[in-house]
């Protein structure tokens, strides 16, 4: 229960730096997906039921505060979990560079799915879209991966 | 029952978790008015950390402009004291212009427009999704904000309201790809829909190729949706590109008011509010 309670905190603050209006950390246009990249934690480090509750408590906390039809990012979550917890008993995501590709190719996946979702990829030419995904991308991996180092060299966190 | 429970415990689990988001999704298709209890709940529960951010980095941006960044003062000051000479100018012809209107509208027995409200507001939070054009306000119902309020700034439209809490309010912002809104060419009065394209440009739909645009035109509102009053700038015509077989140009406008860079807002309230 304190280690839910500890995870949900820690998914709520991230959702708070992601709605702030700090546009002069990020550039104009580009948010990094930092509870997305937190769903991509727990679903490594987290392989309990709650982490079902989590990742949907997340999603609904998180479409309340963007535009984003409401459900999709719930559905979005939950998949993302199913995905790694299916691909994990293939492939171990035990080192960090294999943890940050995933990241950064999730974000890839997800951001462009929203794009699509709501037709932004439709309306403006290739040359717009690529970059400011992959930006965001990359951004998202920079800043979640002192969370996944710091965890590798101290997990403090029990399975089960 | 209890052992086909246990042993299946986390399929149900997820099952149920999955359909419910079906069900959230599907029941958002439906045009409701009313935002649901738990979203007013968690947009008023992260307002006051987010109203205590903006507080805080826009503290810091002041201070660094106004004494860091000192060596851009002065020329910033003659710029701008050379802008306010002209719109003195301005003003004053525009004053002279509203009192003929006036004393014209009187002659033709023409029903007096009567002047909107405006509450000023800040912007504490933007949409948490990169794509998506939202902005969260601070203030919602209690300060008699209503869903689909037109939002302005002295520069011109920003968007209107989607969703209204108790203490704070989403706005729709005209460059979101949900976002229409009905508008003119001011200089030809060609009608058409200014729509979002989800990046910091908008759209200018529905013109057709026969009508004279050019670019730097200003487009205004044309004030039939019963949201935005009439003449309110959108934005410039910064590209058009004739399509020899459609009926329609493809103009590109760029929004009268810098989208990025928002801190405060009005809403206007209609008079007798």
């Amino acid at each position: 229960m304190k280690q839910f309670l500890l995870l949900l905190a820690g998914g709520l603050f991230l959702i708070l730096i992601q709605a702030m209006p700090v546009n002069f950390f990020f550039p104009n246009a580009v948010t990094p997906n930092l509870s997305l990249a937190f769903m991509i934690f727990v679903a490594i480090y987290y392989p309990s039921m709650g982490s079902w509750l989590l990742a949907f408590l997340l999603g609904y906390v998180l479409e309340t505060l963007s535009g984003c039809p409401a459900g999709l990012l719930i559905l979005i979550n939950l998949s993302i979990l199913l995905l790694i917890r299916l691909t994990n008993r293939v492939m171990s995501f035990a080192s960090l560079a294999s943890q940050l590709t995933l990241v950064f190719l999730l974000n890839i996946l997800i951001d462009f799915l929203l794009l699509t979702v709501s037709q932004i990829v439709i309306k403006n030419p290739p040359g717009l879209i690529v970059p400011r995904v992959l930006v965001s991308s990359t951004l998202t991996t920079l800043l979640i991966m002192p969370l996944f180092a710091f965890y590798n060299k101290n997990p403090f966190m029990a399975e089960g | 029952m209890s052992s086909f429970f246990r042993k299946y415990q986390l399929l149900i689990i997820v099952a149920f978790l999955i359909g419910l988001a079906f069900t959230i999704y599907s029941s958002n298709l439906k045009a409701t008015s009313e935002t649901s209890f738990l979203r007013r709940a968690i947009m008023d529960t992260y307002a006051p950390p987010l109203r205590a951010a903006s507080f805080f980095f826009t503290g810091i941006k002041d201070f660094w402009n106004n004494y860091v960044f000192l060596f851009h003062l002065q020329r910033e000051n003659s710029e701008l004291r050379k802008s306010l000479d002209l719109l003195t100018e301005n003003t004053v012809q525009m004053k002279e212009l509203l009192l003929e209107n006036e004393r014209l509208r009187k002659l033709l027995s023409l029903k007096e427009r009567s002047s909107a409200r405006l509450i000023s507001t800040e912007i504490i939070a933007r949409d948490a999704i990169g794509g998506l054009k939202t902005i969260m306000i601070n203030k919602g119902a209690r300060d008699l904000i209503e869903k689909d309020q037109a939002v302005v700034t002295h520069r011109g439209v920003v968007g209107r309201c989607i969703e209204v809490s108790s203490n704070t309010s989403r706005v729709l912002l005209i460059t979101d790809i949900n976002s229409s809104v009905d508008a003119l060419v001011q200089r030809t009065r060609s009608r058409g829909i200014v729509e979002g394209r989800g990046t910091s440009l908008c759209e200018l739909k529905y013109v057709a190729n026969t009508e004279d645009v050019m670019i730097g035109d200003l487009v205004v509102t044309a004030g039939l949706c019963g949201i935005f009053p009439k003449g309110l700038p959108i934005g410039t015509v910064s590209r058009i590109e004739q399509n020899n077989f459609g009926l329609f140009q493809y103009i590109e406008l760029k929004p009268s008011v810098d989208l990025n860079k928002l801190e405060e807002v009005s809403i206007l309230l209609p008079a007798g509010d």
